[in-house]
């Protein structure tokens, strides 16, 4: 399998008015990710994995280090190359579903007549076909957050970088979304890095896990999660996904008294 | 089903109330024995605001009046809003230009009328200058409020999505102020409305305003009723209609 993105010493630094040292998000991270690849990224809540997804989407330049996403470096916003699905609801209020699943591709220049069949496509690919006239507002936001996840499918990308789409939801619906991202990305053979707090998810959707320490961001650890996908429910019953989630909790070292530890 | 009835009940009284107050204004103009100078009855009014209605002349105060509140409300929502939008452009600029509006909002500005009078005529020039300046501020401070509010999650959103600086403008930032300045406008309009009618009633030699100002001024008190009535007609259809044409989606 040939690399969808390799990011080469990347580290980041944030500088504060009226202070001397800047904040070093991330030191020197060298990660990439196959072809078809899903790699989650946990982290204790400030460890820098927003900056890193960020970063690797091109919305922050690095200090210094390099991405390169399907062979050519990427100096900004790229969403031919890679897309987000960003933890906040982001979706537009006043764009009907099919609308906002488009509107990359409206960007793009692309007419009406073939974004919205394109569009259309994505949606009955998450199942929501049935709400594409509706408002964002008129649907929960676990819905929202796989329209953004539809609407990032639509720009075929290389990589698709989501920062804890689904940490707003309970337990629940989360793995079930969870299971329905694990069937598209494995059917689409797309590319992910997905940033999460729930080491449920973390284990549930990787091909690998990827821990990140405290600031500043390094990789800690990684894990490779060896079982076939797509993936069912039955999975997070079996030992193999129980020791490894055991293991990254382990690994997590959160403060005794703090049992969930990164869910902040 | 329910919910038809509810509503039926809620007409019913409604029109109780009307019915009410009808009532009450035939008895104190008739058994009540209040002078028709200072109340007129009923059935006089509706007769004058019959004939108002069939006479040219009223078609040709609403002519005016109507023109030249168009007028007011153009002048004060487009440039309302360039200012608005130059003013919200950059966060010093907003520091700079919001305060400033505000206090303009709070000004009375009737207080200018005799100026504008002295400086523009006591034709319709005074009138649009009065009901633009009192529309003006509320659209300028509704459009920088609209702009200062644009969710900045959607414009990076756009932004990732390859959106160029012009599509983050149009495609993001217009829309996503709207609401508020559509609301500015809807003020903005309510103003211009009956600042201009007043400014007719204090000085003026034609339009609606001025009638209503006439009549009452020379005790023609079922003919002003009738002028009463037709004005809030008046009003009342163009907030219909500036309510339809600004109302968001849906
Ligand atoms: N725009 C910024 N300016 C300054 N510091 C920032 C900025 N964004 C993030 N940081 C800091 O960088 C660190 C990493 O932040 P972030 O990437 O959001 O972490 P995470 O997503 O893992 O919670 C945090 O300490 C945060 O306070
Ligand atoms: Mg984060």
């Amino acid at each position: 399998m040939s690399q969808a993105v390799i990011v080469d010493k990347l580290s980041v630094h944030y500088t504060i008015e009226q202070q001397p040292e800047p904040i070093v998000a991330l030191d020197e991270i060298d990660l990439s990710v196959k072809k078809g690849e899903l790699v989650t990224i946990i982290g204790p809540s400030g460890c820098g994995k927003s900056t890193l997804l960020h970063t690797i989407g091109g919305l922050i330049s690095p200090t210094s280090g390099s991405i390169h996403i399907d062979g050519t470096p990427l100096l900004g916003p790229d969403p031919k190359r890679a897309t987000f699905v960003f933890q906040e609801y982001t979706l537009l209020p006043w764009k009907n579903l099919v609308e906002n699943v488009a509107l990359g591709l409206k960007f793009a220049g692309i007419d009406r007549a073939s974004r919205t069949a394109r569009a259309m496509e994505q949606l009955k690919l998450m199942r929501l076909e049935q709400y594409a006239h509706m408002h964002p507002d008129q649907v929960s936001g676990g819905m929202q957050q796989r329209v953004a996840v539809a609407r990032a499918l639509a720009m075929e990308p290389q990589l698709i970088l989501m920062d804890e789409p689904f940490g707003a939801l309970d337990e629940q619906t989360r793995m079930m979304i969870g299971a329905e991202i694990s069937r598209i990305f494995t059917l689409e053979n797309r590319s992910a890095l997905f940033v999460t707090h729930s080491l449920d998810e973390a284990v549930f959707l990787a091909d690998r896990v990827i821990l990140l320490t405290t600031r500043p961001g390094r990789i800690k650890e990684e894990i490779i999660v060896d079982e076939p996908r797509p993936r069912t429910r039955k999975f997070l019953e079996t030992r193999r996904f129980v020791d490894i989630r055991s293991h990254l909790f382990a690994s997590l070292d959160v403060p005794a008294g703090d049992r969930e530890g990164a869910d902040t | 089903m329910r919910r038809r009835i509810y509503q039926l009940k809620i007409w019913m009284a409604q029109t109780a109330v009307v019915l009410a107050i009808v009532g009450l204004w035939l008895y104190v103009t008739g058994p009540g024995g209040v002078s028709p100078l200072l109340i007129a009855p009923p059935g006089d009014t509706l007769q004058e605001l019959w004939q108002l209605i069939w006479s040219p002349g009223t078609w040709s105060d609403v002519a005016t009046t109507g023109s030249e509140i168009v007028a007011a409300v153009l002048i004060a929502v487009s440039s309302g809003f360039v200012i608005g939008f130059l003013g919200s452009r950059t966060a010093f600029r907003l520091e700079v230009w919001e305060p400033l509006v505000a206090l303009g909002y709070t000004i009375p500005f009737v207080v200018f009328y005799p100026l504008l009078l002295l400086w523009l005529g006591i034709d319709e020039a005074s009138k649009i200058a009065f009901g633009a300046l009192n529309g003006f501020f509320a659209m300028a401070l509704n459009t920088m409020k609209g702009f200062k509010s644009v969710d900045q999650k959607l414009v990076r959103t756009a932004y990732a999505f390859g959106a160029t600086p012009r599509q983050i403008e149009w495609a993001i930032k217009l829309p996503a102020a709207m609401p508020i300045v559509l609301s500015g406008v809807r003020i903005a309009t309510a103003l211009a409305l009956i600042t201009v009618i007043f400014a007719e009633m204090v000085g003026s030699r034609k339009g609606l305003g001025f009638q209503l100002a006439k009549t009452t001024g020379t005790l023609q008190t079922s003919l002003s009723y009738a002028y009463i009535i037709f004005i809030l007609m008046f009003v009342g259809i163009l907030h219909v209609i500036i309510e339809r044409a600004s109302s968001t989606r849906r």
